[in-house]
């Protein structure tokens, strides 16, 4: 007879509880009441009803009994019990001792403020605005808990601060806006991890932060201490425009045509509790870069920007609309060749009031302004934006110039040196030091002011997980921001961090001090550079893990002569077809689904997220987890027998079509 | 159920909303669909004051050419979750400069009365599982430094008001 316990996530810490057969809940499965499916419908109604002030998301879960104890029968459900797979570390604490005891000490914010990054700084009334948010969650999370507002009704608020509750609690989303932050913000972040999480933190594919063992009686707190550091949860999640991502590179690369961090500011302002766009009929991510390299993947976003100068030197806009990723994965539609700087705000809010008016709200699937667009058809979306554009008042939310230069004044610029072009003491490392000469070639970008440079801290190492960083690590990355950067530094979209202004002369330093800390990986853009969402072991939403399949390709390809022989390539694991892991736009791409209880792993190949984006193809049917590492390597192999002189994947892949490769894969199982 | 105003003070709600069977009586202070709206074709019975009745999907445009003859605008939320009544309290206020009473009803929050004011509504018919209270503290605990936000928010608001006093002196 199938039989079954009830589990629930308790509603102040998140922690997974069971109910037992006294009526109350145990954090120890062993405890759970087992009951027979007749039983347990009641019993969970009764539950939802008598327990919503105490728990959340009770529900009942299939049950096998071995020797008299119950035995979860999912593998989701499993990992939800014993923590995530990949950190088997944490499975030894209780719950009692998961949380730093209090007192806390002082934050960081108190005595550390990196004076010379060249962050966009806040006046009194934007730290004001971020306490007053604060304030506000404190009083929303008061009012859940007392019971005046049910769990329905508080999750989108909830959300709309980032706070998620996912497999194994309440996860805690903090956006760094368009990837730039300071050293101090960086060590407030660690102070975070340390204090009020477990050590530990992820950075996602979007330029934010998750902290996945927050507690929502905490949570407020959190945000309070955030807001100290200029640092916010806004709009991390729930049906709003979030975060606006950018290139890593920006305001340092040498080939920006346009700083996008002023514009990326801009819209954050501007989204920022948008009393018109908070409750849209799905998310809405906007991207945006001023580089003719695109390293922001505007072409796959709901709003895609680049920015870009006309013949005489004035700045504007190319618009895409369309793009994303997720189930039905599509390269977006340019909507408008050239938009001039002043309307920027403007044309924006036009795409957005047509999607908030027409967009699908019968199901979530096809909520997206992809699905809109594609239903209207094109030409139609955009005269449809085009109407609501020309029908705005003209003085309506124009960028005008003052408005712009007061913004762009809150940016200090680094104090940078004049320097010589070259380096000696970088030419004479490089000559002399055979790792620091490959650690360069993949973990640096050249840099608009002469003597500059860019670093890439690589968040990758062989065995580790992609974008996880510890307190320690967040401290030693802050330290060397100080020392090496002006105190700033960037996240970037695939999960590492970069130091985006060090001297020529001291990057020899800077990774000697990166090679003492363990975070001198030198294999940014290799096959070992993967990018991979959290998947099953910490997310709901999975289908299937990502991150112990990025670990054993990486132990595959670990010798860096064999990655330097492949060269650039780009290999991204998503958990679920929600793909958060980018897979759809990988060179070779990686979708893990369950069949059957079985976690398989679908392969595309041709994906690019650049200025030739495009969404790679299935090649054939999906590949058992422990047969993965082997499909890439023979995936890996055929593109370097079949490559002709210095040619990337993509391009051997584009004039070959899959073939080959099929052939790799499958041929010898055929 | 009852009707505050941006304050969240209670006032007098003399208004009749169109009830799902609808026995076709019409008399001032009712609010029509656009359905009856239409129905009257060009030249409407002269009763005043009226109201329109924005349900699920229907769209500021499709309510402008009424706006001339209804002091009131009442807009639906199936569930405080479908922001499409904001849209059309931003577009009456914006594209079409409707100067009347815009009122939100449905599946509203407390905590979305800022935004609610933002976007132009003037009053709201609170839920019954939300009464006036929850409001009235809302609407209190909502201090100056919150409602004047970022930057960019201050910097065009303050532009707006300049051209406003130009536009006066001229």
């Amino acid at each position: 007879m199938p039989r079954s316990v009830i589990t629930a996530n308790r509603l102040t810490d998140g922690v997974v509880v069971w109910h037992t057969s006294n009526g109350g809940w145990s954090e120890r499965l062993d405890n759970a009441a087992v009951l027979s499916d007749e039983d347990i419908c009641g019993q969970v109604d009764k539950l939802q009803n008598s327990a919503r002030s105490v728990a959340v998301d009770i529900r009942s879960i299939p049950v096998n009994e071995v020797g008299g104890k119950p035995v979860l029968v999912a593998r989701r459900e499993r990992l939800r019990e014993i923590g995530p797979s990949v950190r088997a570390d944490l499975a030894a604490t209780p719950p009692q001792e998961r949380w730093a005891p209090r007192p806390l000490p002082e934050p960081p914010s108190t005595t550390s403020r990196s004076p010379f990054a060249g962050i966009y700084r806040y006046d009194e009334y934007d730290r004001q605005f971020l306490r007053d948010r604060a304030e506000q969650f404190r009083r929303q999370v008061q009012r859940r808990i007392s019971g005046e507002l049910t769990e329905e009704e508080f999750k989108p608020l909830r959300l709309m601060n980032g706070l998620y509750l996912q497999l194994h609690g309440y996860m805690l989303r903090v956006a760094l806006p368009y990837g730039v932050l300071s050293a101090s913000q960086m060590r407030q972040l660690a102070y975070i991890a340390r204090y009020y999480d477990r050590g530990y933190g992820h950075f996602t594919t979007r330029q934010n932060i998750q902290f996945n063992w927050a507690r929502l009686a905490d949570a407020p707190e959190i945000l309070a201490v955030l807001a100290e550091a200029d640092l916010h949860a806004i709009q991390t999640s729930g049906n709003c425009v979030r975060n606006v991502t950018t290139d890593h590179f920006a305001g340092a690369a040498a080939e920006e045509v346009v700083d996008p961090r002023l514009f990326a500011e801009i819209l954050r302002q501007w989204s920022t509790d948008h009393p018109e766009f908070t409750y849209l009929p799905r998310k809405f991510k906007i991207a945006i870069t001023g580089s003719p390299q695109d390293r922001a993947a505007v072409r796959v976003h709901d709003i895609g920007i680049l920015a870009s100068r006309s013949r005489t030197g004035e700045p504007g806009f190319t618009i895409y609309a369309g793009g994303g990723l997720g189930r039905t994965p599509v390269v977006g539609t340019k909507v408008r060749d050239w938009l001039p700087v002043r309307e920027l705000l403007r044309y924006v809010e036009a795409i957005l009031r047509v999607y908030n008016a027409l967009g699908r709200r019968d199901n979530i699937y096809k909520a997206r302004v992809k699905i809109l667009l594609r239903e209207m058809k094109p030409e139609n979306f955009i005269s449809m934006i085009e109407d609501e554009f020309a029908g705005m008042a003209n003085n309506y939310n124009v960028l005008e110039e003052d408005v712009i230069s007061t913004i762009a004044a809150r940016f200090s610029e680094p104090p940078f040196e004049p320097l010589p072009l070259t380096s000696p003491v970088l030419e004479n490392a490089k000559r002399i030091d055979r790792a620091f000469r490959a650690w360069f070639r993949t973990n640096t970008h050249p840099h608009q002011k002469r003597g500059y440079v860019s670093a890439v801290i690589s968040l990758k190492p062989v065995g580790g997980i992609s974008g996880d960083v510890s307190a320690d690590e967040m401290d030693l990355i802050a330290e060397a921001a100080d020392r090496f950067s002006f105190g700033e530094i960037r996240v970037s979209h695939d999960q590492n961090v970069v130091l985006p202004h060090v001297r020529q002369d001291q990057l020899h330093e800077l990774w000697q001090t990166l090679v003492e800390g363990g975070l001198a990986s030198g294999n940014v853009g290799l096959v070992t550079d993967i990018i991979a969402c959290p998947g099953m072991d910490y997310c709901s939403l999975a289908t299937a893990r990502s991150i112990p399949i990025a670990q054993k390709i990486a132990e595959r390809f670990a010798d860096p002569e064999r990655q330097e022989q492949i060269g650039p390539l780009d290999l991204n694991i998503s958990g679920c077809i929600n793909a958060c892991g980018h897979h759809h736009v990988a060179q070779i791409g990686l979708l893990g689904v369950d069949k059957n209880g079985e976690e398989v792993y679908q392969i595309t190949l041709g994906g690019s997220a650049d200025e030739e984006a495009s969404i790679g193809s299935i090649i054939g049917p999906a590949v058992p987890a422990e047969k993965v590492p082997e499909a890439i390597e023979a995936i890996v192999d055929a593109y370097i027998a079949h490559r002709a002189e210095t040619e990337a994947f993509i391009e051997t892949y584009r004039r070959l079509g899959a073939a080959p490769f099929k052939e790799a894969v499958y041929g010898a199982h055929r | 159920m009852a009707l505050i105003d941006s304050a969240g003070q209670i006032l007098d709600d003399r208004w009749t909303y169109p009830d799902c069977e609808g026995d076709g009586k019409v008399g001032p202070n009712f609010v029509l669909s656009i359905e009856s709206l239409t129905a009257w074709g060009a030249e409407p019975p002269a009763i005043s004051p009226l109201g329109a009745y924005v349900g699920e999907g229907t769209t500021a445009d499709e309510v402008a050419p009424f706006l001339d003859r209804v002091d009131l605008v009442v807009v639906a939320f199936p569930k405080f979750r479908d922001g499409r009544g904001f849209t059309v309290a931003r577009t009456l206020r914006e594209k079409y400069g409707f100067k009347g009473d815009i009122r939100a009803i449905g599946h509203v929050l407390p905590d979305q009365l800022a935004a609610l004011v933002r976007c132009g509504f003037s009053t709201i018919v609170t839920p019954r599982e939300h009464p006036p209270s929850q409001w009235a503290f809302n609407a209190a605990s909502k201090d100056e430094s919150a409602s004047a936000g970022p930057l960019l928010r201050r910097l065009i608001a303050k532009r707006a008001t300049q051209e406003e006093d130009v536009d006066e002196a001229e």
